[in-house]
């Protein structure tokens, strides 16, 4: 009965439950509250009460202790720091490892500001997620100590510079929250909030689509570059005419190569979606077949914007319409 | 003999106390008043709001004034073993320095230093750090001061008065804390202006704030074990006998002496395994803690106490720093801990301590000894009411900040944000009440008539 009045009382002091994590935050936080005032009536209440109380009492010679009251007093302060530092520990050990499969977001924080990565490579500067769904923050910090505090979830995680610290959480309520950072960095540190916004699975996979959607106010090579850099294709191939694992993409597009097998075939928009498809049927000479097939990763469109890409790059341009 | 210099120092760190509570005030005005005053400069006025209050006023306040005071009474001896000049310039020239960087090369960093933040602006550091190195050795000479008098003494470590074994206790942490604190500063002050050393590198965070924990822990939060030996002194004062189990009592403070140098880690995000260790390891302060409060109550309960200006900030000081003491059960609990850290529940947490406990203490003593020490005399109803306006103002001002904190507003932030309006209203009416105590106490203390003259 005191638990549940309590809880209703304190929910206007709490800021609102989103997650399983911060139910279980606010019971272990009320159990205390409750031992803590309860130990601080004992004192102050005692104190008091003697102070006033006694007045013109005589005093009561002698030093002896009551070994048991002083015993049973330790006790019950080393219970009640017990019961302290051991409320929640499961809840603890849960936030620290975030479950399989959980939905990763990259999070960098700089001065002063706030960036999302998601999986698909799509940045945002609030933070988007699907609410009964474990999401795990890869966060990051460009510049000096953050901290990522998100109160409806009870969430408060330090970026340090130079490791990725993480957290992971499950949000359980559509709204939208406070997301900000708690630690001093500088003039601006006050600006340095966003928000948290949470979708059903539904809605989440509908925002992602469209604010996902990179070809939405770009030109077809500006999205060729950006998915140069999300696919990792950087790794392999360079475009400033450096040679990497396999050939560059700076003049590519209309020149003419010899293959392995000693054809010579001129790179064309055929040929691009072919190696990048089926990367290992025909082979620059001077390289090894050693790609991952993009097949159902890159869709047509996009191997067009690539295409497009490679084309406004390269001097021999004119000679692949051909 | 040594009153003199005790005057002084008091003098000094209630300049300090002022100036640090000046600042508190303007950063207050200035949030409520946007534009009026820059962030950059409301930032400034944080960082020197810490440093002033925690290097220059808490760490030597007490030890300072009673230790130059009550010392040499309650050993009986004539004088200490040293004159304590030397610290005492040492401490003014350093509180100089570190005023006068404020004006040339105002430091924003936070009064935590933390890097790689701190290291930002090349050379900024380099007047302040001076000036708190000097201080900190005042430290290590007033704690050195202090353990050769002790030890001069015929008095045995058991029969001394709680507060002169506080006091030896204290100076132990002085001494080390003050090589320990001028060491931090240093190396953090060299990877400031030349970008060498420990805390020079891109990892260096961890490494300096666990430094900067270890050396100022015991001194800033273990200030408190001085101020649990002025309130054992007074309590057995206000009742007339000697404390219920006294001994304990001692044990206790020594046991919380060595516990100080074990219980930095709480402060610092240390991951889950660190974390575990320390969190236990301060389980192991409830112990002391128990024991000395129940030798108080204990006492207490044996017969008539006075009631005086003392007795008002005695219970001023169960109240606040009860809080203070309670609220570590929340922050050591390594869930909610870590929600509640770097939020004004912290913010809260250390005012309540640090204002709660060591500045209550003080102005316990300070009511409680004021005739055996100047030989005049107080106006007991001004001091009851001003203990009264301050336990008062001291909790309107301190509490909305636990209940800010626990909403999830952030340390730091110079600004008011929406929905926190009442409650920054409450805590701002708290500082002026709370002021308003400390005005009378001041009024109080001056115009105490001299005893000795009138009769």
């Amino acid at each position: 009965m005191l638990n549940f009045l309590a809880l209703e009382s304190l929910s206007s002091w709490f800021p609102p439950e989103a997650s399983y994590q911060a139910f279980w935050m606010d019971k272990a936080f009320l159990g205390i509250l409750v031992a803590a005032v309860f130990a601080f009536v004992l004192v102050v209440g005692l104190a008091i009460t003697f102070v006033i109380g006694n007045r013109g009492k005589a005093a009561i010679e002698g030093q002896e202790v009551n070994q048991l009251a002083r015993g049973l007093w330790v006790l019950g302060a080393v219970l009640l720091a017990y019961f302290a530092f051991s409320s929640n520990f499961c809840g603890f050990m849960d936030t620290t490892q975030a479950p399989y499969g959980a939905y990763e977001i990259d999070v960098t924080a700089r001065q002063w500001d706030w960036e999302f990565t998601y999986p698909g490579g799509h940045a945002t500067d609030t933070l988007h997620v699907a609410i009964d769904r474990p999401v795990r923050l890869n966060m990051q910090t460009e510049d000096v100590v953050h901290s990522l505090l998100i109160p409806a979830l009870r969430v408060n995680q330090a970026i340090l510079p130079g490791k990725i610290s993480r957290t992971w959480f499950q949000a359980d309520m559509i709204d939208t929250f406070m997301l900000r950072s708690s630690i001093y960095s500088g003039d601006n540190y006050a600006d340095m909030h966003t928000s948290l916004i949470t979708h059903s699975p539904a809605k989440f996979t509908e925002w992602l689509e469209a604010a996902g959607d990179i070809f939405a106010g770009r030109t077809l090579p500006e999205v060729g570059e950006i998915l140069y850099t999300r696919h990792g294709c950087a790794a392999c191939h360079s475009f400033d005419g450096s040679k990497r694992v396999g050939p560059t993409f700076l003049d590519m597009y209309g020149n003419t190569f010899d293959t392995k097998e000693g054809v010579a075939v001129t790179v064309d928009a055929a040929y691009i979606k072919e190696s990048i498809l089926k990367p290992n049927v025909s082979v620059i000479d001077g390289f090894d077949p050693v790609m991952t097939p993009y097949e159902g990763i890159l869709d047509d469109r996009e191997i067009e914007a690539l295409t497009e890409w490679f084309k406004s790059m390269s001097s021999f341009a004119d000679q692949g319409e051909n | 003999m040594n009153s003199n210099i005790a005057y002084k120092y008091l003098g000094l760190t209630a300049s300090m106390f002022l100036l640090g509570g000046l600042l508190a005030a303007f950063m207050k005005t200035g949030a409520a008043f946007e534009d009026a005053t820059s962030v950059a400069v409301l930032n400034q006025m944080l960082t020197y709001h810490g440093v002033v209050m925690s290097f220059l006023f808490l760490i030597p306040v007490i030890p300072t004034f009673f230790g130059f005071t009550m010392l040499p009474k309650q050993l009986k001896i004539e004088k200490m073993c040293c004159n304590g000049k030397p610290g005492f310039t040492l401490y003014s020239a350093g509180s100089l320095l570190v005023i006068i960087s404020a004006a040339k090369f105002a430091v924003s960093t936070g009064w935590t230093f933390t890097p790689p933040y701190s290291l930002i602006d090349g050379g900024a550091l380099a007047t302040m750090s001076v000036g708190l190195v000097l201080v900190a050795l005042s430290w290590a000479m007033t704690g050195m001061n202090f353990i050769k008098t002790v030890h001069k003494s015929e008095v045995g470590f058991f029969d001394m008065p709680m507060l002169s074994v506080s006091l030896y206790l204290n100076s132990y942490l002085m001494f080390i804390g003050g090589f320990l604190f001028s060491a931090v500063i240093v190396l953090l002050s060299l990877a400031n202006a030349f970008g060498i050393g420990p805390f020079a590198g891109q990892f260096s965070t961890t490494l300096m704030q666990n430094s900067f924990w270890f050396a100022v822990t015991p001194l800033l939060f273990f200030a408190l074990i001085p101020a649990v030996g002025i309130i054992s002194d007074v309590i057995a004062g206000l009742t007339n006998r000697t404390l219920v189990s006294k001994k304990s009592v001692t044990w206790s403070l020594v046991a919380l002496a060595i516990l100080s140098f074990a219980s930095w880690g709480t402060h610092i995000d240390q991951g889950k395994t660190l974390g575990f260790v320390f969190s236990a390891m301060s389980l192991l302060t409830a112990v002391p803690i128990a024991l000395i409060t129940y030798s108080w109550i204990a006492t207490l309960s044996r017969g008539e106490v006075s009631c005086q200006p003392a007795t008002r900030f005695t219970v001023a000081f169960l109240v606040s720093c009860g809080i203070g003491v309670l609220s570590t059960l929340f922050t050591n609990n390594m869930s909610i801990g870590s929600y509640l850290s770097s939020t004004m529940f912290t913010t809260a947490q250390i005012h309540y301590l640090m204002v709660g406990g060591v500045v209550t203490a003080v102005l316990a003593g300070l009511h409680f000894w004021w005739t055996d020490i100047t030989g005049r005399e107080i106006r007991l109803s001004l001091g009851k009411l001003s203990g009264f306006l301050y336990m008062v103002g001291l909790n309107l001002a301190f509490f909305p900040q636990i209940i800010m904190g626990t909403k999830g507003l952030p340390q730091g932030l110079n600004i008011i944000p929406v929905g926190f309006e009442t409650l920054n209203w409450v805590s701002s009416l708290g500082f002026i009440v709370l002021s308003l105590g400390l005005l009378l106490v001041v009024l109080n203390l001056i115009t105490s008539t001299d005893t000795t003259s009138s009769e």
